[in-house]
């Protein structure tokens, strides 16, 4: 267990020390706070208004479904070389030397990434939610809906994404799978699939909609009108889905580690 | 740029950013030639030609030069920034020419109708616009970041940005659209959006070239 934690407290200060990282989160802070505190047309804060009690959790999943936009592109382009540098470095060689088991350097792994950019935007949006009571635009019931909405929303888009940022690397060029994986975020979550055939409106979705609609009752768009499609049900089978997606990659890659390293 | 500078990029040229075009390139030629309608067959060719080739050279661009493995002895040897900064980048936007071309050809040889995307220049300048201002931002950002998973970002992020904020774009940041002619848009407003956007690709080149003299900063 030591060792467990000791690689993934490794990991997790290896990453969100990147300078790409906050370079990359520090754009998409700023781009959403705009968007959160500017008047329309620019942003949707409209002056005087105030979050009723009714609209709290639906407020509160549309807010982490607009975040499953952009940020987990940036996940995905920034997790990419996580695994593929211990190689480029060397230091895989030197892991396997030790009693180090592939399933534990995997886990720990996974884990202190996944942890490295959940933090930053957890951190962000608890900022955002506490400024948004100071000045009167929201109850402070929200503190309770908004890490609810964060646990069932930004947290499964984030693992699924960090799984496949960590296992496609491994027989692919880093660089193609960013092509690959932008394309793939913009197809499989906002392709409507009337017009295109697409993973969107499947239970592979991650962008949240699911559980925006399931748990929350709530829509992406202010201007949508169209009824829910997606219940409770939906949703928790929507996320056993993508947790279930994220236990056979990573199982995957261990596999893979553990015949290269029997191969080397 | 002599020939040994070239043999030396082409030697040491990833060879991904050769197959993956012409990979991408077979799949939309094959996707083309099987849906036979012909606005399938259009917005397929638009698809390609606006959004796919620039999202491929600008995330190609952001590894071109720092994801070099003897980036040392590059630096050592006299070969200047311009030069470094024009082989790798060229490889990179002819790959993408050569793909663009070659699949105007076959969806000429399909008898798709591209007139809505503008004339023989103005079709050409529909994906060349945005591949070099993709271009731009990744280079620039990867050497400004000293990191090429910051080009890579801008660009993957620009790219979806733009895409998923059409409309605002094309109403209140129409200059620096990247896709306003992919969107069939013309007249005045696309030769501004045009002059601006190669305005700040060559800007931005420039600030990489720039950048590229401060090599301790990549080592």
């Amino acid at each position: 267990m030591s060792v467990f934690t000791g690689l993934l407290r490794h990991e997790f200060g290896m990453s969100i020390r990147r300078r790409g990282l906050w370079f990359a989160y520090g754009a998409l802070f700023v781009f959403y706070t705009v968007l959160l505190f500017s008047p329309p047309p620019i942003g949707e804060m409209v002056k005087g208004e105030v979050i009723s009690s009714a609209q709290l959790w639906p407020v509160a999943g549309r807010f982490m479904v607009a975040l499953n936009v952009y940020f987990p592109v940036a996940v995905g382009i920034l997790c990419a070389d996580r695994m593929q540098r211990d190689y480029r470095l060397g230091l895989r060689e030197l892991q396997e030397s030790t009693p180090l088991r592939s399933a534990q350097y995997v886990l720990a792994k996974y884990f202190g990434v996944l942890a490295s950019v959940l933090l930053p935007v957890f951190v962000w949006v608890m900022v955002i939610v506490g400024v948004m009571i100071g000045i009167g635009h929201a109850p402070s019931a929200i503190l309770m809906a908004q890490p609810v909405a964060f646990a069932v929303i930004t947290i499964p888009a984030f693992a699924f994404v960090v799984a496949f940022s960590l296992a496609c690397p491994l027989v692919m060029p880093t660089s193609i799978f960013q092509i690959l994986f932008t394309g793939y975020w913009f197809w499989a979550n906002f392709i409507p699939p009337k017009l295109f055939p697409t993973l969107n409106g499947t239970l592979l979705t991650p962008s949240g909609v699911f559980a925006l609609q399931g748990f929350f009752h709530g829509r992406a768009s202010l201007t949508n009108k169209e009824p829910l499609i997606y219940s409770a049900h939906d949703a928790t089978l929507n996320l056993a889905v993508l947790g279930g997606s994220v236990v056979v990659l990573l199982v995957l890659v261990e596999r893979l580690l553990a015949r290269r390293a029997r191969l080397a | 740029m002599n020939r040994s500078a070239l043999k030396y990029t082409w030697l040491t040229y990833r060879r991904e950013q050769l197959w993956f075009p012409i990979a991408f390139l077979a799949l939309f030629v094959f996707i083309s030639v099987f849906m036979r309608h012909p606005a399938i067959r259009f917005n397929l060719a638009r698809a390609y030609l606006g959004f796919m080739v620039p999202l491929l050279g600008g995330i190609a661009a952001a590894y071109a030069v720092l994801d070099d493995p003897a980036i040392e002895l590059r630096f050592a040897t006299p070969l200047s920034a311009a030069e470094t900064l024009g082989t790798r980048l060229g490889l990179i936007l002819g790959v993408q020419t050569l793909s663009a071309l070659g699949f105007e050809v076959v969806v000429y040889a399909l008898r798709v109708d591209l007139s809505p995307l503008g004339g023989l220049l103005g079709l050409q300048l529909v994906w060349f616009t945005p591949t070099l201002a993709l271009i731009a931002v990744a280079t620039f950002g990867s050497l400004a970041g000293a990191q090429s998973a910051v080009g890579a970002f801008l660009a993957g992020a620009l790219w979806l940005v733009q895409l998923t904020m059409k409309s605002w774009f094309e109403l209140n940041g129409k200059y620096v659209f990247l896709f306003m002619g992919v969107f069939g848009s013309a007249g005045n407003d696309l030769l501004m959006n045009r002059v601006v956007l190669l305005v700040v690709s060559v800007a931005l080149l420039l600030g990489a070239w720039a950048l590229l003299h401060r090599q301790e900063r990549f080592l």
